[in-house]
């Protein structure tokens, strides 16, 4: 019998071993399992068989039809609480088959899949180094869950076993097609290779490539899944499916991913009953929902221990997906670990060139106008660039083609660099600070020169008389 | 290359699940037999190690091979190396025999603390291998920690079947086994609720047990731990490829 489990990952278990010992003649070095895995004892034939041909052919032990003294029994009456581990390698009880006894109690479950294979998964104990284990709960009576990787997978995987009746799956994505290729090339690599292998070629599944296959899919009648890339509903093929099923009532759209503040997937979540697609405006009928078990994102305590384990850092670490709140919050949990003055917090179009002594930050590129619009109103934290420090609310000027990023009015004029419309930059800025001198001045330290904020009010109207007299007397006068 | 074939083997339409699953297995065996790596020609490391040992590898290697060669065709196997010796290094804890019948001994572990937990623990192995899983190393020995902790731990310690064993069927290891093993402890430390873990085969068994104390009103169970343990056969893994109603007919006429 164990011959037969070996056979099973061969390469693993028989051809890597056998190589070290026949043909680099090396001893076999002695483990503690492999010791325990030859100390094999034998089965009586007559359980053998009813093994085989009871629990394995026929299934009878679930099935309802395993008799004890006379009468069947059900794991369904079980009362006591159940804690059910399983191995994420296990090639004698594969996880997915051990999983399944929650189909089959109805009592309190608590099931925990564990890195490693049948014995080692077992053996090696919580917070063994290279370990790993996720736990779920259903408490007595609760639903069911189903931890599960990844989406086209599981879709696969419920139509194989009947849960999902056998429907056509479409990947609308170039992005997520080529995503598969990439699995594909490297699925031996991977855990449960084989298998998700395996569910990715079903039948089923389409992959569109081209446009018009993409607008095809607004033909499709009957059920159907699309599955398509969205950068939250803001890009992306998904706009155009949108467009054509979300004032259905018999369309589901279901989120599996984060959708940040601001973005239609975000107001389609919190339940918007009107949305504007490429300015046309729908009505939303289909039923929205949301599921967070696919996210491929580590979270915050995730990432700290990854940079964590790269320690120590030699220059600089740049932050640079997320929302402003999530970033500040990464950067004031790594504040222990890492020099605050090396985290970097780029923003929109920052440039920089890594260079063996350090970081040097480049000028920021001219983009076209509509960019650096849209980007006014998200911009995080970003750094002056006048006097380098750092504001949430950045003052953005208007009309301007060169650099936009400043932490005042004041900072903005001050800007030794060109900018096509400096002129009315200096207006905006004498007003804003002759509006409240007190408190933009006493807000930002960093202004230096003059020393009182009278002196340095006056300073900023003094270079706007020294430009422009007229515009002067006009300050002068508000 | 492994891809490629398991693509090869499986998008065939009008195949059965079952025979791509057994063609697809077969490829792979073949692929894993014929891989490079197990060529002394075609694996660097054994090009080194010949090189820099001066072939003295492949005299260990004749050596190996005729010790193998020995112990599988006279099923006997040579003492265990020294450090993993079982009751030496492995299986260690202290523990004695408090109940024994014709399929199994049921070991107590010898407490360590000076309170001991009210509910005690029974641990069910599965009985194709031995049953010290549970207690391989002192560093990972589940049996260890929990007597550690303050818990009585009892142990199933199946028997070797014999010849005239071989009638033994999966009812026996229930009620003679798992039932007689928590008779046992009623009668060691009367009315306590019992916590039973089982491993692989050991926990299918735990399970029908429970569910057969729980038909019979018999609430003496605290909580069931199954260990990597199936209840149920449908996805059971690559084992379930080549096992039809003739295999199992031929390994019955083979027995």
């Amino acid at each position: 019998m164990a011959r037969t489990f070996a056979a099973i990952r061969a390469e693993d278990l028989i051809y890597s071993g056998a190589v070290r010992r026949y043909y680099l003649g090396e001893a076999d070095l002695p483990t503690d399992i492999g010791v325990r895995n030859a100390d094999s004892t034998r089965m009586p034939a007559r359980t053998l068989s009813e093994y085989l041909r009871g629990l394995f052919l026929e299934n009878r032990l679930t099935a309802g039809r395993f008799a004890v003294e006379g009468r069947v029994i059900a794991l369904k009456d079980i009362d006591a609480p159940m804690f059910v581990v399983a191995t994420e390698n296990d090639h004698i009880a594969p996880w997915k088959s051990v999983c399944k006894v929650q189909l089959f109690a109805d009592n309190d479950l608590t099931f925990a899949l564990v890195k490693g294979g049948h014995n080692g998964g077992i053996v090696s104990e919580p917070g063994h180094a290279g370990r790993h284990y996720r736990l779920s709960h259903r408490a007595a009576g609760g639903h069911q869950f189903r931890p599960a990787p990844e989406l086209i997978s599981d879709l696969a995987q419920l139509m194989y076993e009947g849960a999902l009746p056998v429907i056509p799956i479409y990947v609308d994505s170039p992005v997520a097609t080529k995503a598969t290729d990439v699995f594909a090339q490297h699925a031996s690599e991977l855990e449960n290779g084989a298998t998700l292998m395996h569910d990715l070629r079903s039948r089923q599944l389409h992959f569109t490539e081209t446009r018009e296959q993409s607008m095809a899919l607004d033909q499709v009648q009957g059920f159907h899944i699309v599955i398509a890339a969205s950068g939250m509903c803001d890009a992306g093929r998904i706009r155009h499916r949108l467009k054509n099923r979300i004032w259905m009532d018999q369309a589901t759209v279901l989120f599996t991913g984060f959708q940040a503040e601001g973005t239609l997937g975000r107001s389609l979540q919190n339940g918007a009953r009107t949305i504007r697609i490429q300015g046309e405006e729908f009505q939303v009928r289909a039923r929205i929902r949301s599921l967070d078990l696919y996210s491929g994102h580590a979270d915050a305590t995730e990432l700290v221990q990854w940079i964590k384990d790269r320690l120590p850092l030699i220059h600089d670490l740049f932050l640079v997906h997320g929302e402003a709140a999530a970033i500040d919050a990464l950067a004031a949990r790594l504040a222990g670990i890492v020099d605050p003055s090396h985290v970097q917090r780029p923003v929109l179009d920052e440039s920089f060139a890594l260079t063996a002594q350090g970081l040097r930050r480049l000028s920021i590129p001219h983009r076209p106008g509509w960019h650096r619009k849209r980007s006014r109103g998200w911009i995080g934290t970003t750094t002056c660039r006048t006097c380098s420090s750092a504001s949430t609310s950045p003052w953005v000027p208007r009309r301007t083609n060169g650099p936009a990023t400043f932490c005042s009015a004041a900072c903005a004029w001050r800007w030794p660099g060109k900018m096509k419309s400096h002129g009315v930059v200096r207006i905006a800025c004498a007003i804003a600070a002759n509006a409240c001198p007190r408190a933009a001045a006493e807000s930002r330290p960093h202004l230096g020169g003059s020393s009182t904020p009278e002196a340095r009010a006056g300073d900023c109207a003094g270079g706007l008389v020294r430009k422009n007299h007229a515009f002067a007397s006009s300050v002068a006068a508000m | 290359m492994q891809n490629w074939w398991d693509y090869a083997t499986d998008t065939l339409r009008g195949l059965e699940q079952q025979h791509a699953d057994r063609t697809r297995y077969m490829a792979r065996q073949a692929l894993d037999l014929i891989s490079p790596s197990n060529f002394p020609v075609t694996n660097n490391e054994i090009l080194a190690a010949t090189a820099r040992e001066g072939g003295r590898n492949l005299i260990e290697v004749a050596v190996h091979l005729a010790q193998d060669f020995i112990q599988t065709a006279t099923e006997r196997r040579g003492p265990p190396p020294k450090g993993c010796r079982p009751s030496k290094e492995l299986a260690c804890k202290p523990g004695k025999v408090v109940f024994h019948n014709y399929l199994f001994e049921l070991i107590q572990y010898a407490p360590s603390t000076d309170q001991v937990q009210a509910e005690p623990i029974l641990i069910v192995p599965a009985w194709i291998m031995k049953y010290y899983i549970p207690d391989l190393s002192p560093q990972n020995s589940m049996v260890m920690y929990s007597v550690d902790r303050g818990f009585a731990v009892f142990m199933i310690s199946w028997t070797n079947p014999s010849a005239e064993q071989a009638g033994l069927w999966l009812e026996n290891y229930r009620k003679r086994g798992g039932m007689a093993a928590l008779n046992a402890i009623a009668a060691i430390q009367p009315d306590r609720l019992v916590h039973a873990l089982g491993y692989c085969l050991g926990g299918t068994i735990l399970a029908t047990a429970a569910a057969t104390m729980a038909r019979d009103g018999d609430e003496r169970l605290a909580s069931i731990t199954l260990m990597a343990a199936q209840v149920d056969f449908v996805e059971a893994g690559e084992r379930l490829l080549f096992l039809d109603e003739s295999q199992v007919a031929s390994i019955e006429d083979m027995m």
